[in-house]
Order: C-alpha cells, then sequence, then structure tokens
C-alpha cells in the first residue's frame, strides 16, 4: 500500500514540473514549485515509514523550513522586479 | 486493524491531492488557480499525515510526524499569501486573463 502511494505520489511530481514548465507567468511557476516541494516531503514521510528510519523525518522537517525561506524571498525578489 | 484505518486515510489524501494537482491544469485564471492549488494542497498534506499517525500508534515517531503537520499548516498559508501578494503588487498581468475570469 505505501509503496503504490510512493508511485501515485511521483506520477504527480511529474504532472507538476510539466506545470513548472509550461506556466505561463513566474508566479505560476513559482505555485508549481510549492506543491512539487509539498510532494517530495510526502515521499521522505513515506520512505521514512517503509525504511522504519527515524532521521527522515527530521531531513523532511528541515526541507519544510527551508523550502519556505526559498518561497518566500523568491516570492518578495519577484514582486519588487529584481531590484533588492 | 490500525493499519487498515491508517492505509484508507492515507488514501483519501492522496485523493485530496490529485485534486490540486487537477485544478491547478483545470482552471483558467491565476487566483483561482491558486486558490484551489494552496488549499487542497494543505488539507492532503494533513490528512496524510493524521494517517501516517494513525497507522504508527503513539510513539516518537508519530511525535514527529505531528510536528511536521504542524510546521507545513503554518508555513504553507504564508508562502501562498506571499506568492498571491507578489503576483498582486507585482503587475500581475497577463494577455486574456480579465475575460477568462468570466469564464472559468
Amino acid at each position: 500500500m505505501i509503496e503504490y502511494t510512493v508511485h501515485i505520489l511521483a506520477a504527480a511530481m511529474v504532472f507538476t514540473t510539466v506545470k513548472i514548465l509550461v506556466g505561463p507567468t513566474v508566479w505560476d511557476r513559482l505555485l508549481a514549485f510549492n506543491l512539487l516541494s509539498s510532494k517530495l516531503i510526502m515521499i521522505i514521510v513515506m520512505c521514512a515509514i517503509i525504511f522504519e528510519k527515524h532521521y527522515l523525518l527530521d531531513i523532511a522537517i528541515t526541507y519544510a523550513l527551508l523550502g519556505f525561506v526559498s518561497t518566500l524571498f523568491i516570492a518578495r525578489f519577484v514582486k519588487d522586479k529584481g531590484r533588492i | 486493524m490500525r493499519e487498515l484505518i491508517g492505509n484508507i486515510i492515507i488514501g483519501i489524501g492522496l485523493v485530496f491531492v490529485l485534486l490540486g494537482i487537477f485544478g491547478v491544469y483545470r482552471f483558467k485564471n491565476f487566483y483561482s488557480r491558486i486558490l484551489i492549488a494552496s488549499k487542497v494542497d494543505t488539507v492532503g498534506f494533513i490528512t496524510i499525515c493524521a494517517g501516517v499517525m494513525i497507522r504508527n500508534g503513539l510513539s516518537w515517531f508519530s511525535l514527529k510526524v505531528l510536528l511536521l503537520a504542524a510546521v507545513v499548516m503554518i508555513i504553507n498559508p504564508v508562502v501562498t499569501h506571499a506568492i498571491a501578494s507578489s503576483a498582486y503588487h507585482g503587475g500581475f498581468s497577463l494577455p486574456g486573463e480579465g475575460e477568462d475570469a468570466a469564464d472559468s
């Protein structure tokens, strides 16, 4: 069951990557990147269940916080049209 | 029994996630897209985390998953607000976007 969940999430990541490639504006790409990192966190949690390793969850929390910071600052950067 | 209930709840969360992916392709207006994607994705993540916690019982593993769910529950709406605010204040203009908003 959990292995099939990983496969379905990987297929969803493929569609999200297509959305990043074809998105009309930069904000569409940013939104799709947010969805992609969320799917990746779910896959890390599923791998933590499959391999029964606790430290993978620490990696997932760290990845969530780093994705938060990166997306927030890219959004601020785009809002000011490249002027820092 | 507990494992079966957890698997069913994880499946429900997976349906939410796939609906979010479908909604990103379905809607023509940007603000509809950002609404459906952020809401459905946050709900799907919380549902999947609840299924994992039910599946593993009361342990340190479940506590870490609860911490992860709390972190995502705070930061995902903040990121969505940042993207929408950036699009609104940063000159969001796309040819034909105004007419499509009435259709979709």
